[in-house]
């Protein structure tokens, strides 16, 4: 235990120094929001404005995004050699993924959290049941960051897990209804759109802020819940210490 | 030239899984916007509530014909969540009398549309200037995978700064020219040739796609071009892969999105919409949009040449910076 949290807070301090992740997680959903609710201002009225829709849509997106960060914090070539030594040192290897996911997942949910305080306060997005939502969004968080260690343990390079996980947290994210909402586009898409998970945090997360619902709260935690441990599963099965040797 | 090509080629095939991956993963996107494009329909979306009474059903079930909306004839009011995730646009709300209640969290624009469209349900004719083609669609979907695949495949131009190895290359007689635009080369095919065989494929299985074979070749090779332009820019001035990717990542989605890739936002003489022209993608969706809708003027092939011109101009700067840091002058 005492080894996990002494490499986390060494990874945690390597993610913190860097500015281009700190742009990423913080600056960047922001401004996506923005520009995206900037753009789709005309075709909201004044009750729901478009940065009610964004806010909650685009900050899922880039908790679904992090597993890129992760994915960075795991292979970065300054990590490697660290890497490395410890899995000479004595004590679990297992360690070097948990603390990578640990860490990242401190540093994106601080960085969301941070957005979503800041989109609240500047663009007083419509909210209700906060501390559900914290906890769901908290889950996603926690799988995403895991997806990213994940791609990297059974890929081997940062380069080939970035470009799979950009291009399927893409994908996920269009057919979801993230970037702009595919309800309207008939039946089969919107049938087609509750095949994406994405598409069931926004739906929970919706009938929870506007209509009181909780009835996808649970099923939906159960899902995250379940999917976040076949993660941390497949990590565990797939990581093996040679991979570090550089 | 060609030398860098085959062993690029060559390093490439030392991770056939990478290679695979990347290659199915494309096809997917691409299959995605294509399946997206065909299956949607832009009709507008109205709940009826007729809270179970028989007249108003009665008198619902004839506006339910027209071909501009789908009506959902409802017992009780949708919930409010539905409304936002734009599952309706409007819930009207009928009475014996014949009148109606429109709530919407939608544009009084598009409330007084649902007006207009309520009062005379038989003469109602839609403005649809705005409305895109399939073509544009699939286009426009596709357009952030492809620029976005220039970013990944650059990794090889990358590596070679990352791991020392492009200062090797300089010093031997290779010609520096050549080192870049074999580079270039090798990833414009890779991102052009899986994307045009799957359009291939969905044209000969008689899939509407829209434009002529003819100009998605034009198009997509316009696309390579400017992806793997950018990319070599942005990888010029980085010597760590990971910045320039995920830079390069979220300046291509930011972009695209802004430039209305997958769904156009701005309305036509803004000045905001006239400074969004800078951005390439922009200026690329309002020529094919012309081209397909069989409208072009000489002013939007003017925008066609200025991507032309940016993606040389994206390729030039990277071949000073790539000369000014590696290449050895007196």
């Amino acid at each position: 235990m005492r080894n996990l949290y002494l490499i986390s807070k060494e990874d945690l301090k390597n993610l913190i120094k860097n500015p281009m992740w700190l742009f990423y997680g913080t600056l960047f959903p922001i401004l996506l929001v923005v520009i995206l609710g900037f753009l789709g201002k005309d075709s909201y009225g004044n009750e729901v404005t478009s940065y009610d829709y964004y806010g909650i849509t685009l900050i899922i997106y880039s908790i679904l995004m992090s597993g890129m960060t992760s994915a960075n914090a795991f292979m970065e070539v300054t990590i490697r050699k660290p890497n490395m030594r410890i899995i000479y040192a004595p004590g679990n290897s297992n360690v070097i993924y948990l603390s990578k996911i640990l860490s990242s997942f401190i540093f994106c949910f601080g960085c969301h959290l941070f957005d979503m305080i800041f989109l609240y306060l500047v663009f007083d997005i419509g909210l209700h049941a906060v501390p559900q939502i914290l906890i769901l969004l908290g889950l996603t968080e926690l799988f995403s960051v895991a997806l990213g260690v994940m791609c990297c343990c059974i890929f081997k390079t940062e380069a080939m897990a970035n470009q799979i996980l950009s291009i399927v947290i893409n994908l996920l994210a269009i057919f979801g209804g993230l970037l702009f909402s595919l309800d309207g586009y008939g039946e089969v898409v919107r049938g087609i759109s509750y095949l994406s998970p994405a598409k069931w945090l926004v739906k929970t997360s919706f009938s929870m802020i506007y209509d009181n619902d909780f009835s996808w709260f649970f099923p939906t935690l159960i899902g995250i819940s379940l999917a976040t441990t076949v993660v941390f599963i497949i990590c565990k099965i797939t990581f093996r210490k040679e991979d570090c040797i550089c | 030239m060609l030398e860098i090509l085959i062993n690029d080629w060559k390093r490439l095939l030392e991770e056939k899984q990478y290679l695979f991956v990347s290659m199915i993963l494309t096809i997917c996107s691409i299959v995605s916007a294509i399946a997206l494009t065909n299956m949607t329909e832009t009709k507008g979306n109205l709940a009826l509530v007729t809270y179970g009474d028989v007249n108003v059903t009665k008198s619902a079930k004839q506006l339910e014909k027209n071909p501009y909306f789908n009506i959902s004839i409802l017992v009780s009011p949708p919930l409010k969540s539905d409304l936002v995730q734009n599952r309706y646009d409007a819930i009207v709300t009928m009475t014996e009398e014949g009148t109606y209640k429109i709530e919407s969290i939608k544009s009084d624009e598009l409330t007084s549309v649902i007006k207009e469209f309520l009062e005379n349900p038989l003469s109602f004719v839609p403005n649809s200037d705005n409305e895109r083609k399939i073509g544009t669609n699939i286009i426009g979907y596709m357009m952030m995978f492809l620029l976005l695949q220039g970013v990944l495949y650059a990794r090889l131009f990358a590596d070679d700064k990352e791991k020392h190895m492009i200062e090797r290359v300089f010093m031997s007689p290779i010609a520096f020219r050549g080192y870049l635009l074999g580079h270039a080369l090798f990833i414009c095919l890779l991102i052009f040739i899986p994307s045009i065989s799957v359009i291939i494929v969905a044209k000969l299985l008689g899939i509407k796609i829209g434009l002529s074979l003819v100009a998605y070749v034009g198009l997509i090779a316009t696309l390579s071009i400017l992806g793997t332009a950018f990319s070599l820019m942005l990888n010029s001035f980085f010597c760590i892969a990971d910045t320039a990717n995920m830079l390069g990542t979220s300046i291509i989605l930011l972009s695209s999105i802004l430039a209305g890739s997958f769904y156009s936002f701005s309305k036509d003489k803004t000045v905001f919409d006239k400074l969004l022209h800078i951005l390439p993608q922009k200026d690329f969706m309002d020529f094919v949009n012309a081209l397909e809708k069989g409208t072009l003027t000489s002013g939007l092939i003017w925008h066609f040449i200025y991507i032309v011109i940016l993606s040389i101009t994206f390729f030039v700067v990277a071949m000073f910076k790539t000369r000014k840091d590696y290449v050895y002058h007196k």
